[in-house]
């Protein structure tokens, strides 16, 4: 019985994963376009009020955002039964910063109107591709996708238009409602996205053993007792809380949940017990070194994470469209 | 021990069930016979409690079955549909052990009771050497079997499978027939649909004969297949002769 999954080779798997996304968070603020020394953190100067106030919580915000990305798109392909979903490849990361752009930008009056109207754009994409993944016969799993993918496009555009009509002259700057990025990271924005992450995250947690259960068919998993209906539907309501809440912040990052998930099966197993808590940490690392890069490359000035994620990503979605996707059902 | 009361179901115009009427005895294999589109696994999925039927009622042990709650259901009955091509991520222990999803902890992780018992499973349907290959590799036959050794893994009390022999060859079918005997005796009660009139007579203890939703007859098989009802049932181009008490069935010679 050497391929059953046993609490010791769940937790090893963990403890690695952890041990390894926290060492990149640790060391990921030190670099940047002025390295800064450990010792100087011991003493008073500018670098330790850049360090404190601006690195360490972007750090943390790029942990836990890579993480519940890289999670809802490991969610997403379980209740989707697609390997290529994920909120940016379904649209709902686009059409999610449509809802922010809109209400900071005619209802700002109201408090937390970005927020909530994000989050009312992204459940309504969700359940609407639900209902369309539902209708089995007539939908492939590639018209998902497609439909995704025009979605982006044309929430891009509405937002692209919306700037041009209201300050013509400054439009054409890409900004984080088109390519998401943390370059507004803070105290506040790591605490935002801890809270918009957790039900994600606990709830991923509880089930990760349900969601293997989607891997058969869904009477089978009906006998043993799994409600397939709830498993899914709580699962699009805590990604689309999660993707309304960083895009309301971020704007959207696209891939982090296609690509990891893909690697962290390919190393570990198609088991959920493994895939989603390494998927979480992996998707950590993934977005740390994504946002040094971006950092970095161009220095001093500085990439939106978003262009990374989305150079890296979508040769490796072309990739898995066209080599894996049809093979590989999971 | 179940116990179908007066159950219609409808599926659109082209299809319903209407009047079915049976009871199964605890520890009992009961097969349900009838040719395509008789209804067969839409009676399995109402006796398992998948679908609701529009009329009657289903009972499992003297309870209503849609009263009981889906965590007790998945320990009372487990069902396997119509086997598909479709392939699983794991191997044939990963999945034999996901059929103990109802009875292991919310993380699913296995003791060593657990895992003897579906070593046991295994050992039954002739898939321990096979227990750590991948399920995609598997031929049609041996995940067919996997798929039945972790529905029985399930430990239910009743068992409702859906032509659970149908990508065997004739001999390791009638091997798997022998075992549902067998479990039968321990208590397990079955009901499954079979297209094979013959391995159903030798091994049920009755037989449920379905034609257009209704049913046609219901008994032990030597009482009730006759010329009659197999020219009935499954057209009259069908020949019937008995070989030691089994009835044998096969296009009539033109």
């Amino acid at each position: 019985m050497k391929t059953i999954l046993t609490k010791k080779k769940f937790l090893t798997n963990l403890l690695i994963h952890a041990a390894l996304a926290l060492g990149l968070l640790c060391i990921s603020p030190f670099i940047g376009a002025v390295p800064i020394k450990f010792s100087a953190l011991f003493g008073d100067g500018p670098l330790k009020d850049i360090f404190l106030s601006y690195r360490l919580p972007r750090a943390i915000s790029a942990f836990i955002l890579g993480g519940s990305l890289s999670l809802s798109g490991a969610v997403l392909q379980s209740t989707l039964k697609n390997p290529l979903v994920e909120p940016y490849t379904l649209g709902i990361s686009s059409v999610s910063a449509l809802g922010a752009f809109l209400a900071s930008t005619y209802l700002s009056f109201i408090p937390l109107s970005g927020i909530f109207s994000s989050l009312f754009f992204s459940a309504t994409t969700l359940f609407f591709i639900y209902a369309l993944s539902a209708r089995k016969n007539t939908f492939s799993i590639h018209d998902l996708v497609l439909s995704g993918i025009t979605l982006s496009i044309f929430a891009g555009s509405v937002i692209t238009l919306m700037r041009f009509v209201t300050s013509p002259f400054t439009a054409g700057i890409l900004d984080r409602w088109l390519t998401g990025s943390l370059a507004f990271s803070s105290w506040k924005t790591a605490l935002f996205s801890a809270v918009f992450s957790l039900p994600l995250v606990l709830f991923a947690f509880i089930k990760m053993n349900a969601y293997n259960n989607l891997y058969f068919a869904d009477d089978i998993s009906l006998s043993r007792g799994v409600d397939v209906k709830s498993l899914q539907k709580i699962s699009f309501i805590v990604v689309s809380v999660f993707v309304a809440g960083s895009v309301a912040f971020f704007g959207p990052i696209g891939f982090v949940g296609l690509i990891v998930p893909h690697i962290e099966k390919k190393i570990s197993g198609h088991d959920y017990r493994t895939v989603l808590p390494g998927s979480f940490f992996s998707g950590s690392i993934f977005l740390l070194f994504a946002d040094i890069a971006a950092r970095k490359t161009l220095q001093p000035a500085e990439l939106p994470v978003g262009v990374v994620t989305a150079l890296l990503g979508a040769p490796f979605f072309l990739y898995i469209l066209l080599f894996r996707g049809r093979k590989e059902k999971h | 021990m179940l116990r179908i009361r007066g159950v219609f179901f409808s599926w659109g115009k082209a299809f319903s069930l209407e009047n079915i009427d049976f009871a199964v005895d605890r520890g009992s294999l009961t097969s349900l016979i009838g040719p395509n589109g008789s209804g067969k696994s839409t009676v399995l999925r109402i006796a398992a409690g998948l679908s609701k039927p529009q009329k009657g009622s289903v009972s499992l042990l003297n309870r209503e079955l849609d009263k009981i709650g889906p965590g007790e259901k998945s320990k009372l009955v487990s069902y396997l549909p119509q086997f598909s091509e479709r392939d699983l991520p794991f191997t044939v222990e990963q999945t034999v052990l996901a059929g103990r999803f109802p009875w292991l902890g919310r993380l699913g992780f296995a003791g060593d009771e657990e895992i003897s018992y579906v070593k046991e499973i295994m050992k039954e349907f002739g898939l321990s050497d096979i227990a750590d290959r991948s399920f995609c590799t598997l031929s049609g036959g041996e995940r067919q079997r996997t798929l039945l050794a972790s529905s029985l893994a399930q430990s239910s009390v009743f068992l409702a499978l859906d032509e659970p022999t149908s990508s065997l060859d004739i001999s390791h079918q009638a091997e798997i027939y022998r075992k549902l005997r067998k479990h039968a005796a321990t208590g397990t009660t079955i009901l499954m649909a079979s297209h094979n009139i013959s391995l159903a007579s030798i091994y049920s203890d009755e037989i449920i004969i379905l034609k257009e939703g209704k049913m046609e007859a219901k008994g032990h098989p030597a009482e009730i297949i006759d010329e009659k009802i197999v020219r009935q049932v499954f057209g009259e181009e069908l020949s019937l002769v008995f070989q030691n008490g089994v009835p044998l069935i096969f296009p009539r010679p033109e």
